[in-house]
C-alpha cells in the first residue's frame, strides 16, 4: 500500500451555521481544481503541530460548481479529544491545513428504487451531498431531518428553500418527533435506508429495519466515531527493535506516526481496513468493525486507528 | 512524445496489421520469470518511462485509427457489445470525464475538452470530432456516454459499481475480448466472472485481489498485465465470433507459427470513479506476432522457456493446447 497522499490547501470561509457548528470551505493552495467526488465521502484534515496535532475525518458536504472550492461542516466536541476544537478555535480564514483524497465509506447504493435519508443533528452533512446528486440523477428520494430547534439545526434555511416536497424537518421544540418505525414501515420495495446521526438514532434505524424485516443489504449507516481513550501501554516493534508508549488520550495509530511511521489509513475509526497491522505477538483489545471475528480472534492482525492493547505484551511487525 | 498514428489497418480477413519496429520495442512483454503462474500481480498504475505504455493513464498509440475502424464494425454489425444496466448512468459519465480530461491532458494535440459549467465541448482531431453536450444530460450525446467514449479510445471499457462488498460489472463495451462476452457476464459479480479460471482459485488469489480491489483510491490508480495466445492479430476472438476464429487454432504448423501465434497482452488498470463511487477496468490489448516478439532474443528465449513450462490446465483455459506442440518447437530455435 501507498503512502497517503495530502493536499495543502487554505481556508477561504468559515460560516457558522448553529453555535455549535461551523463550515468551512478550502482551496487548493496550489489553484487547481479538486476532483469531483461522491456523495457519502469525507476527507481527513490534518492540523496543528506536535503535541497538538490531530487528523480527524470528515463528510464533504460539497463543492463549488467549477470544483475550486471544497466544503465540510464540523460540530464542536468540548469533550473529544481536541480536533474539533482545534479547528473551532485556531482556525481561520487564511489558515493552511492539509486534507487527503476523499474516500467512501457511506456511498449510495445505485439500485435502490428509493432512497431514503435520514438524519440527525451535524449527521446531516453526508447528505448534503448526497441531495445534489439525486436531483441531478432524477432519483427517488426523501430526506426527513431531526434538529434539536431550527437555531440548531445546520442548513435548515437552505433546505427550506427547496421545493422539491421531499425534505422533510422534524424539530424537538415544535414537538414533531421523528417517528422511525412508522417511516421504515411505509417505505415501498426495493427502497434503501441511510442513516447518519446521533448514536441512538443509528441504534434505532438498524434495530427497527431489523424488526420490520429490511434485507441487511438496503440498511447503510455511518456514525464517526473517535477513538475512545483507554489504559495507557507500550507496544514492541519487531522490525525497528523499539518500544512505544501510547498515553490514555492517543491512539496506537497516533503514537506510531509520532514516532516517525508512515502508517496508510483513511477512516481512522476502526472501519475502512487500510492500517491493518501485523501482530506478531500478544494480545490487541479489538474495537474496530473492520476484521472479521476470525480474524480477531486469531490476533495476528489489528486495526491501530482504533484498537489497542489491555497490557505491555503486544509486539507488532513493524 | 508525439504519437504517430497509422493509417487503418484490419484486424480480420486479410489481416494487414502490423507492428512497426518502434510498437514492437514498447510491447509490454509479460513474463517476469520462466515460468508463469497466477499471483496478485498488481502495481501503482503512476506512470512509467517517457514512450512506455506505462506513461500515461490511457495509452493511446500507431494502431489508434485501426482500433477504432475495429471497434465501430463491431459496434454496427452487434450493438450488444455495449451493455449497461439502468443505475450505470453517472458511473457512465465518470467514465467519459476521467478519459476526456486524461487524455486531453496527455495527448494535447489529439484531443481537447472545454468545460463552461456543465456545457462541455469535446474535439477529437484525428477521427475528426468535434461535439459540444451537456455533462450527465444523456440526451445531448448521439449514443450513451460509455459507448461515446469507447468509440474514442483503444481498449475494452468495463464498469464496475462497489456494493455489498464487492464489484459488479454492470456496464461495459467489449469489442475486443479474450473469449469471454461482455453481453453474457454483464451483472456478474467479482466471483462470478471469475469462476472459470482454473489453479487461481486455490492460490487464493480472488480474495486477496478482490480486498485490495475495494480499497482503491481516487486518484491512485492501479494496474496489471494478463495474457493470452491468439491465432492471427485478431481483437475480436469473442464468443459471438468463435465460428470465424475457432477453427484457427487448428492451421498452426512448424512453418507459420512465426506469422500466426500472436502474443496478445492486456494491460489492465483500474481507476475509482469520483462521483459513483465505481470503478473502471480499462483492458488495453496489445498484439504481436512471434517473429517479431523473437527478434528480442531475451524474450525468445523466454517465451520458450514460459510455453514448455506452462501448467496444462492454463494451456486448456488459455486453447493453446491444440498447437502447443508446434509452438514450443518452433520456439526451441531461440533456446
Amino acid at each position: 500500500m501507498t503512502t497517503m497522499f495530502s493536499t495543502p490547501v487554505s481556508v477561504t470561509n468559515i460560516e457558522q451555521l448553529t453555535p455549535l457548528i461551523k463550515a468551512f470551505t478550502f482551496e487548493r493552495t496550489d489553484g487547481l481544481a479538486f476532483s469531483p467526488f461522491s456523495a457519502g465521502s469525507h476527507v481527513v484534515v490534518s492540523m496543528g503541530e506536535g503535541h497538538d496535532s490531530h487528523k480527524n475525518p470528515y463528510s464533504l458536504v460539497g463543492h463549488s460548481e467549477d470544483l475550486k472550492q471544497y466544503r465540510i461542516a464540523i460540530r464542536h466536541e468540548a469533550n473529544g479529544r481536541g480536533g474539533s476544537t482545534f479547528m473551532h478555535e485556531q482556525i481561520e480564514v487564511g489558515s493552511q491545513l492539509e486534507i487527503g483524497s476523499p474516500y467512501n465509506l457511506f456511498p449510495l447504493h445505485w439500485l435502490a428504487r428509493k432512497h431514503l435519508f435520514i438524519a440527525g443533528g451535524v449527521g446531516i452533512t453526508p447528505f448534503m451531498a448526497y441531495i445534489k446528486d439525486m436531483k441531478m440523477m432524477h432519483k427517488n428520494f426523501e430526506l426527513h431531518y431531526a434538529i434539536r430547534n431550527k437555531k440548531n439545526g445546520a442548513f435548515v434555511d437552505e433546505l427550506l428553500r427547496d421545493n422539491s416536497g421531499k425534505i422533510f424537518i422534524y424539530s424537538n421544540e415544535k414537538h414533531e418527533p421523528l417517528d422511525i418505525s412508522r417511516l421504515l414501515d411505509k417505505q415501498p420495495l426495493g427502497t434503501h435506508v441511510y442513516v447518519c446521526g446521533p448514536h441512538q438514532m443509528v441504534e434505532d434505524v438498524l434495530r427497527l429495519s431489523e424488526q420490520l424485516g429490511w434485507p441487511q443489504s438496503a440498511v447503510h449507516s455511518e456514525e464517526f466515531t473517535a477513538p475512545d481513550p483507554g489504559k495507557s501501554f507500550t507496544v514492541k516493534l519487531a522490525r525497528s527493535d523499539r518500544k512505544i508508549h501510547v498515553s490514555e488520550r492517543e491512539s496506537l495509530l497516533e503514537a506510531l506516526e509520532r514516532s516517525g511511521l508512515d502508517i496508510p489509513y483513511s477512516c481512522r475509526g476502526g472501519a475502512c481496513g487500510f492500517c491493518k497491522t501485523e501482530v506478531i505477538s500478544g494480545t490487541p483489545e479489538h474495537r474496530d468493525y473492520y476484521l472479521s471475528d476470525e480474524e480477531k480472534s486469531s490476533n495476528k492482525c489489528m486495526m491501530p486507528c482504533i484498537s489497542r492493547a489491555k497490557n505491555d505484551d503486544l509486539t507488532l511487525d513493524l | 512524445m508525439n504519437v504517430v498514428m497509422k493509417p487503418v489497418e484490419t484486424f480480420r480477413g486479410d489481416f494487414t496489421y502490423k507492428n512497426s519496429p518502434e510498437a514492437v520495442k514498447r510491447f509490454p512483454f509479460p513474463y517476469p520469470e520462466d515460468e508463469y503462474m497466477y499471483s496478485v500481480n498488481m502495481e501503482m498504475h503512476d506512470g512509467g518511462d517517457p514512450g512506455s505504455i506505462f506513461e500515461h493513464d490511457f495509452d493511446i498509440d500507431e494502431h489508434y485509427l485501426s482500433e477504432m475502424a475495429e471497434r465501430k464494425l463491431v459496434l454496427e454489425k452487434d450493438p450488444r457489445r455495449y451493455a449497461a444496466l439502468p443505475h450505470m448512468e453517472l458511473h457512465e459519465w465518470d467514465v467519459l470525464e476521467l478519459i476526456m480530461v486524461s487524455n486531453a491532458r496527455d495527448y494535447p494535440e489529439h484531443f481537447s475538452l472545454k468545460k463552461d459549467g456543465d456545457n462541455w465541448t469535446w474535439e477529437n482531431r484525428p477521427l475528426g470530432i468535434k461535439d459540444s453536450f451537456v455533462f450527465a444530460d444523456k440526451n445531448t450525446l448521439p449514443c450513451a456516454p460509455l459507448e461515446y467514449i469507447a468509440r474514442q479510445c483503444q481498449g475494452d471499457l468495463i464498469v464496475l459499481d462497489q456494493r455489498e462488498n464487492t464489484l459488479f460489472a454492470d456496464a461495459l463495451v467489449a469489442t475486443s475480448v479474450a473469449d469471454w462476452s461482455g453481453n453474457f457476464d454483464v451483472g456478474m459479480s467479482f466471483d462470478q466472472w471469475h469462476g472459470p479460471v482454473p489453479v487461481a482459485h486455490e492460490l487464493g488469489v480472488f480474495e486477496r485481489a478482490l480486498k485490495y480491489l475495494l480499497m482503491i483510491r481516487l486518484g491512485q490508480p492501479v494496474r496489471r498485465l494478463n495474457w493470452t495466445l491468439t491465432i492471427n492479430p485478431r481483437m475480436d476472438s469473442s464468443p459471438e465470433m468463435y465460428h470465424e476464429w475457432g477453427v484457427d487454432r487448428s492451421s498452426i504448423t512448424s512453418e507459420n507459427v512465426g506469422q500466426l501465434v500472436n502474443l496478445r497482452v492486456e494491460l489492465q488498470t483500474l481507476f475509482r470513479l469520483p462521483r459513483s463511487n465505481g470503478m473502471l477496468f480499462s483492458v488495453r490489448g496489445y498484439l504481436a506476432n512471434m517473429d517479431d516478439l523473437c527478434t528480442n532474443p531475451v524474450w525468445a528465449k523466454r517465451l520458450y522457456n514460459v510455453m514448455k513450462n506452462l501448467h496444462p490446465e492454463l494451456a486448456d483455459y488459455k486453447g493453446i493446447s491444440p498447437y502447443r506442440k508446434e509452438l514450443v518447437q518452433w520456439l526451441s530455435q531461440h533456446a
